[in-house]
């Protein structure tokens, strides 16, 4: 067959040829060339040669468009000169369509759409060939009888130009095509094909049928690689509808950014006949498949997409068969995303990290927490720069072996604590830096990825803030009990001994007022904490563990995941509404605002422990001073000696300490109020959230903030 | 390992008690009657650490001192089916063995002359603990032993562990006239001055409560000393449930009671339980135990509207309805036990709140809390659900009123004191004459009366600011300094921070 390096090399040609690529040079000349001669040329020129004694090929470009035949200037009358000149443009097609078949060959790097396509051009061509040369035969069959007038059915320009003429058609709309597909590669190619294979020309759709059929072969081959065991074939890796995504390095070993981004559809190389739904399906399946074998070290797959796999295989890429498509890759992606599942829910234990997590990066294992606070407070005292991560963690340890939740040893390893990196911030205490870290790894990470644990780790912050808080409340009631107690035994010394404490009788109403105020606040922190825990923590919970059996595949999983995580922290505030500006230009709380306000009303409470326990330090030292004193007064009446030295310093607790203390505390008190105030100010406008039943437990502040200044709150009730 | 609580049973109703008490603990537990845990219950999850702790041979052992000055009661639970549970080292009997003879100045002098081994006996229990958390007592106030040497103990353990919470679960007599022990006003009395002072706070099971509940609510036509202590047994480790099955809340008594007594001297506090029922063994004919066997639909909202039923609380009604319209709750915990839907929880909370079921005081914020627990999943109940109140409700002075009008009637005659005289607090020695002091019983009717005008006083509004009767102005004025001059308006009014 006739190859002709004829352009090879040549610029690509983007634009549409007319067809008529011969140009014709007329002349005006007259005379008679034998008919048998022109069909000779005419099927020289048919066939591709350089020509014949009429007809020439130059290669000389003229206006961009390579070369061309060109008529001897004269001999030729003017009907065979215009008949002469179609040949001639069959001649220039195939010149056309083997230089562009060269040129998709030669393409770098090579696509396999493209080499199936000219596949199916040569075959194309070697049927038209196949006519030439039958024609030939006839012609030269013939010439051989001699020179003399065409005999009866001898091969005439007129006659050659019907046997031409549907092949003329055909080389056109396959020079079309290749020159549609030329430009575009894999995917596109196909989908530029495909378009033509809509034309309304019947003949247009019979010549591009088999190019489509041909080129969509290797493509659907590299699905079924694709589907069936998750790799790409690395020539046409480019022009597939998955494509691999080069990770940077921090994320090259983190199975969440390989599952979530390192396979990503490529829209421009879908075909238009394969649906989003089934690309996203494709997609899916040899993404967890993949998955399966980077990270799960898993074999156990392809025994089980075998059926579907044969099935697959055995039928042959065609793109009219898209359902049978649709349903393998439907079963496949059933068969693998219910194995990828089981992996990670039953063999890696998914729920299981998810229970410990709850336990002790949400503080739901309440021993645990108990145990941690005891054991860390004093090292958590301490400001953020002089705490150490090794005693921290030999607490943590420590709290780990006591609580009573029967977990194995391979999941508590993986709890950790974790202070911030860098310099803590000048008066940072420990409480402020300190957290607690889940480790994960493997491929679970994909669903546990560090996104999803900085959202623990933001809630955590949050929920041990609380939970001091709280501690630190009830060791104040305990001190406030403590001063009660002393109070009393002070007053039993008095009545045995007749010598009472000065200003003793000023502390039991200081008393209940520290206490009213303890408790109010305690109240704000045991209502925020039943909020959290009974409508944010629980609910959101009870639903991750509801749905996670019932999720189709991991990314279902994932997606239920990071819905709970967000709903847990906009429930808690960390996350919500950004501040908006509505129309009257008053600004709308932002959830920054009203986690800011929770924040300062927390710290508020913590400063209610200063003069708490100062005001039961005094009282404790009024009783010591008692007890120095009666013993003194004893060991002066044994001594038989009348002391007046005794009488003068009769014990007292100082006026001027507890009017400090309750002035301490009628600060705290005010700033605790205000920034209450101002945080259940700002809720309404978490319009996302259900606050009502949070907001209820409030409504008595107020009352019993009135009713203590006497006003006509009174009436509550 | 942390927090542990020290269970201290005295006196015969203490020790009863005590001993249902830790029955129930094992059987939630799946400890059995040697201590060993069940093979079924290793894996469960739960703090037996509270209570129990760990012996060389991995038994479980009460952290629990037996206490009494007569040998019957603890001489029966040696020889019951928990004779081995107990560490022998714990259990404490007099010498003589012949009790207090119903007096509490008996209980309370042998209580000091016995202080030694009782103090190295708690002593060596709390040297088991790695973090003691505080004390339980468990003591009837009417009788000697449980009242006179539990309060002697009361005291002593403020001594001795000064930042030790005391938790008491005290049985309060049944006041009707005719009662047994004709002193029982003199011993409650003093053993309330206690309870007043010393301890931390007080679960108060008022005996003829618990007699009309087994009546009226079991329909036990005469119900037994352990069918009563069984109710007891039952409140008691309910009030527990938080501590042994820990949650995201409530896992330290501290906490607990932190949130339910808001000004230390009024901790007196009341229990409700529902549904109320005996184990299924305890004498339920075979129709009774059928039905007990169907798991009956309880809805939250029924438990907690049932706990707020007076019928339903372990301690008597005040005698008036006037005065109980006019009491308050200071505070509610509601423990939740069982197979509960938190969503359902918070919608039952709103519910009460609308129907305003509960009556709360209004000098500070108070609301119903609610603690969610695990259930034992090893004890069968015919019920989804259930519920422990405790509560702080002002309507229980009327029980310390009847204490003081009874103890009235009989020290206005002089009656039975010359029981008392003979122990060293209640006379003193002028020369070689002992000359009767009844200073203590006037000093005991002054705190209780005190604690009863308390809680009167929170029944009011201004309970927090109210001018103490002797208290100067500068008193006022140095508690009042805490409260702020201005700005406290609607608590929605827009403060900007």
């Amino acid at each position: 067959m006739v190859r002709s390096a004829a352009c090879s090399g040549a610029a690509f040609e983007t634009r549409r040829r007319s067809p008529a690529s011969v140009a014709c040079v007329v002349s005006g000349a007259m005379s008679a060339v034998a008919e048998h001669v022109l069909v000779t040329d005419a099927l020289a020129c048919c066939a591709g040669l350089q020509g014949g004694r009429y007809v020439q090929w130059s290669e000389e470009a003229r206006d961009g468009l390579g070369g061309r035949y060109s008529l001897a200037a004269s001999g030729i009358p003017a009907p065979q000169r215009q008949l002469l000149g179609r040949t001639a443009e069959l001649g220039a097609l195939l010149k056309r369509v083997d230089r562009l078949t060269g040129e998709l060959e030669a393409l770098q790097p090579p696509s396999v759409v493209h080499e199936a396509l000219v596949a199916a051009a040569r075959r194309e061509l070697s049927s038209y060939y196949r006519l030439v040369a039958i024609l030939e035969a006839q012609a030269a069959a013939a010439s051989g009888g001699g020179g003399g007038a065409p005999a009866d059915g001898a091969l005439t320009l007129r006659r050659l130009q019907v046997w031409l003429s549907e092949p003329l058609g055909r080389l056109r709309v396959l020079a079309g095509c290749l020159e549609a597909a030329a430009s575009m590669r894999g995917g596109q190619a196909l989908n530029a094909l495909h378009a033509l294979s809509k034309h309304g020309d019947p003949l247009v759709r019979k010549v591009v049928a088999p190019l489509l059929e041909a080129a969509c072969v290797p493509y659907f081959k590299q699905i079924s690689l694709w589907v069936l065991s998750g790799t790409l074939d690395g020539g046409g890796a480019t022009e597939f509808l998955v494509a691999r995504e080069p990770l940077a390095p921090p994320h090259c070993d983190d199975p969440a950014a390989t599952w979530r981004s390192g396979y990503r559809r490529n829209a421009a190389m879908q075909p238009r006949f394969i649906s989003d739904q089934l690309a996203a399906d494709i997609l899916t399946t040899g993404k967890t498949i993949a998955f399966l074998r980077e990270w799960c070290g898993d074999t156990r797959w392809a025994a089980a997409i075998g059926g579907a796999a044969r099935d697959l295989a055995a039928a042959s890429g065609n793109y009219r068969q898209l359902r049978w498509l649709e349903s393998g890759v439907g079963e496949v992606k059933r068969s693998v995303s219910g194995h990828l599942l089981s992996i990670v829910m039953e063999q890696l234990g998914l729920p299981r990290h998810l229970v410990a997590i709850k336990r002790f990066l949400l503080l739901g294992q309440g021993d645990f927490v108990r145990v941690l606070l005891d054991a860390a407070q004093q090292e958590l005292d301490k400001s953020a720069r002089e705490v150490s991560q090794y005693t921290l963690q030999g607490h943590l340890d420590a709290a780990l072996r006591a609580c009573a939740a029967t977990e194995d040893p391979e999941v508590l390893r993986r709890v950790d604590v974790r202070l911030p990196p860098g310099k803590a911030l000048e008066g940072d205490h420990g409480w402020d830096v300190f957290s607690l870290q889940y480790h994960v790894d493997g491929p679970l990470g994909a669903v546990l990825s560090p996104d999803a644990m900085a959202g623990y780790l933001r809630i955590f912050r949050l929920l041990w803030t609380i939970k001091h808080v709280d501690s630190v409340l009830s060791q104040c009631w305990e001190h406030l009990n403590s001063a009660q107690r002393a109070l009393g035994a002070l007053r039993a010394a008095e009545r045995g001994c007749g010598m009472g404490v000065d200003n003793a009788e000023l502390v039991p109403p200081m008393l209940r007022a520290f206490h009213a105020r303890r408790a109010e606040m305690a109240s704000f922190v045991t209502s925020l904490q039943y909020y959290i825990e009974f409508e944010v923590m629980e609910p959101n919970w009870a639903k991750l563990t509801a749905a996670l059996p019932a999720a189709a595949d991991l990314d279902a999983v994932i997606a239920l995941h990071e819905g709970t995580l967000q709903a847990i922290a906009a429930g808690m505030f960390l996350d919500g509404l950004p501040q908006m500006l509505t129309p009257l230009g008053v600004g709308g709380a932002g959830a920054a605002d009203v986690q800011a306000g929770l924040r300062k009303t927390l710290r508020a409470v913590l400063d209610v422990q200063g003069p708490i326990k100062r005001l039961a330090a005094t009282v404790e030292q009024g009783v010591v001073d008692q007890q120095i004193y009666l013993q003194r007064a004893e060991d002066t009446e044994m001594a038989g000696v009348w002391n007046h030295g005794v009488i003068g310093q009769s014990p007292e607790i100082p006026i001027e300490v507890l009017r400090e203390v309750g002035a301490g505390m009628g600060r705290v008190y005010a700033l605790f109020d205000r920034h209450l105030r101002g945080f259940l100010t700002l809720l309404p406008a978490q319009s996302h959230l259900d606050l009502g039943s949070f907001l209820s437990r409030f409504e008595q502040v107020g009352g019993g903030g009135d009713a203590a200044s006497g006003s006509a709150a009174m009436g509550m009730e | 390992m942390p927090r542990e609580i020290v269970t201290l049973q005295v006196g015969q109703c203490g020790n009863q008690i005590g001993a249902e008490f830790w029955k129930k603990l094992c059987s939630e537990h799946g400890i059995n009657n040697d201590g060993i845990v069940q093979e079924y219950a290793t894996q469960s999850g739960d703090r037996k650490d509270v209570f129990f702790y760990q012996a060389d041979d991995e038994r479980y052992i009460p952290r629990a001192c037996l206490i009494d000055l007569e040998p019957r009661v603890i001489n029966g639970i040696q020889n019951s089916e928990i004779r081995n549970l107990f560490n022998p080292e714990n259990i404490f009997l007099s010498d003589h063995g012949g009790g207090a003879g119903n007096n509490w100045a008996s209980g309370y002098h042998q209580g000091e002359g016995v202080q030694e081994d009782i103090l190295d006996m708690i002593d060596r229990e709390v040297g088991y603990s790695d973090s003691l958390e505080g004390f339980t007592l468990c003591h009837s106030i009417a009788g000697g032993t449980g009242s006179g040497m539990g309060s002697w103990l009361l005291e002593a353990l403020n001594d001795r562990y000064p930042k030790k919470l005391v938790q008491t679960y005290s049985v309060f007599p049944n006041q009707s006239e005719s009662s047994d022990v004709v002193v029982q006003p003199y011993n409650s009395l003093l053993t309330l001055k206690r309870l007043t002072l010393n301890a931390d706070a007080v679960v108060v099971l008022d005996n003829t409560a618990l007699n009309r509940i087994a009546t009226e609510r079991l329909h036990i036509s005469n119900p037994s000393f352990s069918q009563v202590n069984s109710l007891v047994s039952t409140v008691m480790a309910a009030s527990t449930a938080t501590l042994r099955y820990p949650g995201y809340m409530n896992n330290d008594l501290v906490g607990l009671l932190a949130s339910l007594v808001p000004v230390p001297q009024c901790h007196f506090l009341m229990a409700g339980y529902t549904p109320l029922t005996l184990d299924a063994t305890d004498g339920l004919d075979g129709a009774a135990a059928a039905a007990a066997s169907i798991v009956r639909k309880t809805t939250v909202l029924d438990v907690m509207r049932r706990l707020l039923q007076p019928k339903n609380l372990m301690v008597s009604a005040a005698g008036r309805a006037k005065d109980y319209d006019k009491s308050k709750y200071i505070s509610i915990l509601n423990i939740i036990q069982g197979d509960v839907d938190p969503t359902q929880l918070h919608q039952s909370l709103m519910r009460i709140r609308e129907r305003r079921l509960a009556n709360f005081i209004d000098w500070g914020p108070a609301s119903i809390q609610v603690a969610l627990s695990r259930k034992s999943p090893f004890v069968r109940s015919a019920h989804r659900v259930s519920g422990l109140m405790l509560a702080n409700h002002t309507s229980i002075r009327h029980l310390f009123n009847r204490t003081l009008s009874q103890f009235d009637k009989l020290f206005k005659r002089n009656a039975f004191v010359d029981n008392y005289k003979e122990f060293p607090m209640f006379h003193r020695m002028v020369g070689q004459r002992m000359e009767a002091d009844m200073g203590e019983f006037e000093d005991a009717r002054e705190v209780v009366a005190a604690l009863s005008e308390e809680y009167a006083a929170a029944e009011s509004s201004d309970y927090i600011d109210r001018a103490d009767g002797g208290a100067s102005d500068l008193a006022t004025q140095l508690a009042s300094g805490m409260h702020l001059g201005s700005g406290l308006g609607d608590p929605r009014a827009p403060v900007r921070a």
